[in-house]
């Protein structure tokens, strides 16, 4: 009876209560996640004449295939230790000294979640685009040569970097601050010098979170999508770009499938890889004694060295984000400011690039974005309550439900495709684009709102029902104001999620539900810099909102 | 001959202040007893050489090694929870400081074969810390810091996380060890029972200062400043025609010619023995009495006592 007592009840009919509550999240999901990944499966293995291994066979003897996957692994793996060499000194700054813009840069962390990917794009293009500040920079200053790093390998590994080197900073430097001092001391007292000490203890004691870190990056940098599509250009095609493009040009649903099941394999064994690792770095610094963190004031190489690795690195995040916002107000020619951008954006004179009015496409967004966030928000709570009253089997049924978050955006709208594509109502609806909003956005809201209601007292249930609430007020009178601080992290997560979620949206749109990052994407392509760059400050404002947001009230819940 | 010597160590941590100065012989196993907050972990890692002084001295065989680094100082350390690597395994964590050490191969197999047959964990040595018990822990823990052959041994707070039952045995392990080793120890705890049951003898630290040192019995029988009058043992307070006194509640003795009076107010049994509450005029007193002794006591009735003092000297 351990877990039972939050359920509303207790003996008997307990069943009945875990069942009821399960009822809509399961319909939903089964309907809107597991039937169209089935199809998936269906697809790849299954032709008219039954079972066949043809469709994997064509892929991995496919030379095109062959060379999308080996250059997915590449990028990804390149990405992953860039972004890891750039943060690991940082994670020992940030795990060892007290100093002005520590907590700024670890609450970076959310970035990679909270900032559209479309507008990262966007950045690196003004900035080291052809035409771009930085050559346009150097052209003044009398250089002529101009940096090339558009439509070239390592501008994706840049913009992968830049974005995604605040994940490893945070987990490897949450770690190290957190790895108990004993362990350096054990090995300094029988003999060990520093550089041994760092190389036989601190090093193994980090590697789980390393590789934790390092898995997530690689993740993320394998599912690239826009990215490729902008930084990459046509030469690159991860094998997220090319599920898109087998579908979109090629109408093929059979090698669509087979590779967007071979991709989904390829990112089950990277979380699973990420969890175990990261449930090993908790057992290893669970001692929650933090160190004394020295001022940096005091150690003077240190500060020096800090010194010139925040000069590195804020340029890094900031100018593109500046780049946005000069070429917003900025005039290219007379270089005065100016709202001509802006007008331009919301006068409808570009109207023809994105078919709909700006006011529709925000609004769009908007919606979209208020759907995914309550509806995931709804289901993770009749979820975590549900799987808290069982007994056994919890974990497995959590990662049953947290399966979405293996499946790639352009994965589940390619599923809907094949699944919905004779239910017009659907599949040409906003209903589709809301619902893979909501199902992308659900793993993050499970995982935030499951922990806490794990965590939550129970002794404070009791309490109130002793005092002679029934459960549904114990519910609203308890359990909801002690979840608060969870609800709002995990709708300001899943409202930013499908605010700037580009992938799935792209593949399923029509032109009456545009959004934000479509439209971004669409001035990108007609290289409509100005307009592109003022739709990206609107977006942008939402994005720092979230991140904002989130600061102020994810000291309470962990996010990552 | 003195083994270790500390002399004026100061080390200022904000509003706190360690100073202190005291030295240990060979061979000797002397606990460093205070509260927490005393500042004995502090002057442990200090004389570990994990935190620098500001100011004094320490010499070990009369040599200066107060700006020794740590790892030069041929001095081990047992720490709390006994920070064995957990991605080691026992084998592996023994031998770290011998490999360390660029010993051959074969050696380090023969040495920590040796050892682990001394501590009787020979069998433990392929698994994993995480899959052995407290009290194997322990062993290893001291195999880790022994096969170095240390000079000293220093111990900080290694029981501090178990349970009661499984502490009894492992202070009992530890005193073993000590008699069969010989080496010197100095051993940091919170804990009186410890201090008093492993040491020979004990440093009393308060509030950064040594407080008074001196052998178990000696500091439990002659307290001499109010801090360990109260912080050892338990002690009746009293304050009678205007002269404060202390005594021990085993030192509270009934008998029907006792010079004071007072009415049993509670009787509470313990395993083994009772403690039996008095109101007096002078306040409440407490008594220690074996329970054979208790049966014809009763709540509400009178009873007469002397009282022992503890002697200052």
């Amino acid at each position: 009876m351990k877990f039972s007592f939050f359920l509303p009840v207790r003996t008997g009919k307990k069943w009945v209560a875990i069942c009821g509550l399960m009822i809509i999240p399961a319909a939903f999901l089964i309907f809107f996640f597991y039937i169209p990944l089935v199809n998936i499966v269906k697809f790849a293995f299954f032709s008219e004449k039954g079972f066949s291994l043809q469709n994997i066979f064509h892929i991995i003897t496919d030379s095109y295939i062959v060379r999308v996957l080996i250059f997915t692994f590449k990028e990804a793996f390149v990405s992953a230790l860039v972004t890891l060499i750039i943060a690991l000194p940082g994670a020992y700054i940030i795990s060892h000294f007290r100093f002005r813009g520590k907590n700024f840069l670890v609450s970076l962390s959310t970035i990679p979640f909270v900032l559209p990917s479309v507008l990262v794009a966007l950045g690196f293009i003004l900035l080291f685009g052809k035409s771009g500040i930085v050559n346009s920079v150097l052209n003044a200053l009398g250089f002529h040569k101009t940096i090339n790093l558009l439509y070239s390998f390592w501008g994706i590994i840049l913009v992968h970097a830049f974005y995604n080197f605040p994940i490893p900073l945070r987990i490897i430097g949450a770690a190290w601050e957190s790895l108990p001092e004993k362990y350096s001391y054990a090995a300094f007292s029988l003999g060990a010098n520093r550089l041994e000490t760092f190389l036989k203890v601190i090093l193994p004691l980090l590697l789980p979170a390393i590789i934790s870190a390092f898995t997530l990056v690689f993740m993320f940098c394998f599912l690239s999508f826009v990215i490729i599509l902008t930084i990459g250009g046509a030469k690159f095609a991860t094998l997220e770009v090319s599920i898109y493009t087998y579908y979109n040009m090629f109408f093929d649903f059979k090698t669509g499938s087979a590779l967007a099941f071979l991709q989904a394999l390829f990112t089950l064994i990277f979380i699973y890889l990420y969890m175990k690792t990261g449930m090993i770095t908790a057992r290893i610094t669970e001692e929650k004694k933090l160190r004394i963190f020295k001022n940096l004031s005091e150690t003077k190489t240190w500060r020096i060295l800090t010194f010139i690795y925040l000069i590195f690195i804020f340029p890094v995040i900031f100018l593109p984000l500046f780049a946005i916002f000069l070429s917003a107000f900025m005039n290219p020619f007379s270089m005065k400011l100016t709202l001509m951008n802006f007008f331009s954006l919301f006068s409808g004179k570009f109207q023809y690039v994105t078919s709909i009015g700006i006011f529709k496409i925000i609004l769009n967004s908007f919606l979209f974005a208020i759907f995914a966030m309550f509806v995931s928000d709804v289901l993770a709570i009749l979820v975590s309550y549900s799987i808290h009253g069982i007994k056994r089997f919890q974990n497995f049924f959590i990662s049953i439900l947290m399966l979405p978050i293996a499946i790639s955006p352009v994965t589940i709208a390619f599923a809907y495709i094949i699944t919905f594509r004779n239910m017009n109502f659907i599949i040409n609806s906003w209903i589709i684009i809301a619902v893979a909003h909501t199902i992308i956005a659900f793993p993050f809201a499970l995982r935030t709102l499951y922990s806490s209601i794990e965590r939550m007292p129970g002794s404070m249930v009791f309490a109130a029902e002793s005092l002679g609430l029934n459960r549904i007020r114990s519910f609203f009178c308890v359990d909801l104001p002690l979840l608060k601080p969870s609800i709002i992290v995990s709708s300001v997560f899943t409202f930013a999620i499908s605010l700037g979620e580009f992938g799935a949206t792209f593949m399923l749109y029509k032109n009456p539900y545009i959004t934000m990052p479509v439209a971004l994407y669409r001035f990108i392509s007609g290289r409509h810099f100005g307009v592109a760059s003022a739709m990206g400050s609107v977006l942008f404002i939402f994005a720092f909102i979230s991140f904002a947001l989130l600061e102020k009230f994810k000291k309470e819940v962990s996010v990552i | 001959m003195k083994k270790l010597e500390v002399f004026n160590l100061k080390k200022k941590y904000g509003d706190f202040q360690l100073d202190v100065s005291f030295d240990v012989s060979s061979e000797e196993f002397v606990s460093i007893l205070g509260p927490s907050g005393s500042g004995k972990s502090t002057l442990l890692h200090i004389i570990a050489g994990f935190i620098n002084p500001d100011s004094g001295q320490i010499l070990k065989n009369g040599k200066d090694i107060t700006n020794m680094p740590a790892n030069k100082r041929n001095i081990g350390v047992v720490f709390q929870d006994y920070a064995l690597f957990p991605y080691l395994t026992v084998f592996s964590n023994i031998a770290f400081g011998l490999k360390v050490k660029r010993q051959s191969v074969a050696y380090i197999r023969n040495a920590v074969f040796e050892i682990a047959e001394k501590f009787g964990i020979s069998k433990l040595l392929e698994k994993y810390p995480d899959y052995i018990s407290g009290g194997e822990k322990q062993r290893v823990a001291l195999a880790r810091a022994m096969i170095v052959k240390p000079e000293i041994l220093l111990m900080d707070e290694p029981l501090s996380s178990l349970d009661a039952k499984i502490r009894e045995k492992l202070m009992k392990d530890l005193r073993e060890f000590h008699k069969e080793f010989r080496i010197t120890v100095i051993y940091v705890t919170h804990d009186q029972t410890e201090a008093m049951f492993l040491s020979d003898r004990i440093i009393l630290l308060n509030n950064g200062k040594v407080d008074q040192i001196g052998t178990p019995l000696h500091l439990y029988e002659n307290p001499s400043t109010d801090f360990a009058k109260r912080f050892l043992g338990k002690m009746n307070i009293l304050k009678i025609d205007g002269k404060t006194i202390f005594v021990r509640p085993e030192n509270v003795i009934f008998g029907k010619k006792g010079r004071f009076e007072g009415v049993i107010k509670d009787i509470i049994y313990l395993a083994g023995f009772a403690e039996i509450e008095v109101s007096t005029r002078f306040g409440t007193v407490i008594a220690r009495e074996f329970l054979r002794n208790v049966k014809n006591l009763k709540v509400g009735s009178d009873i007469r006592f002397d009282l022992l003092q503890i002697t200052n000297n």
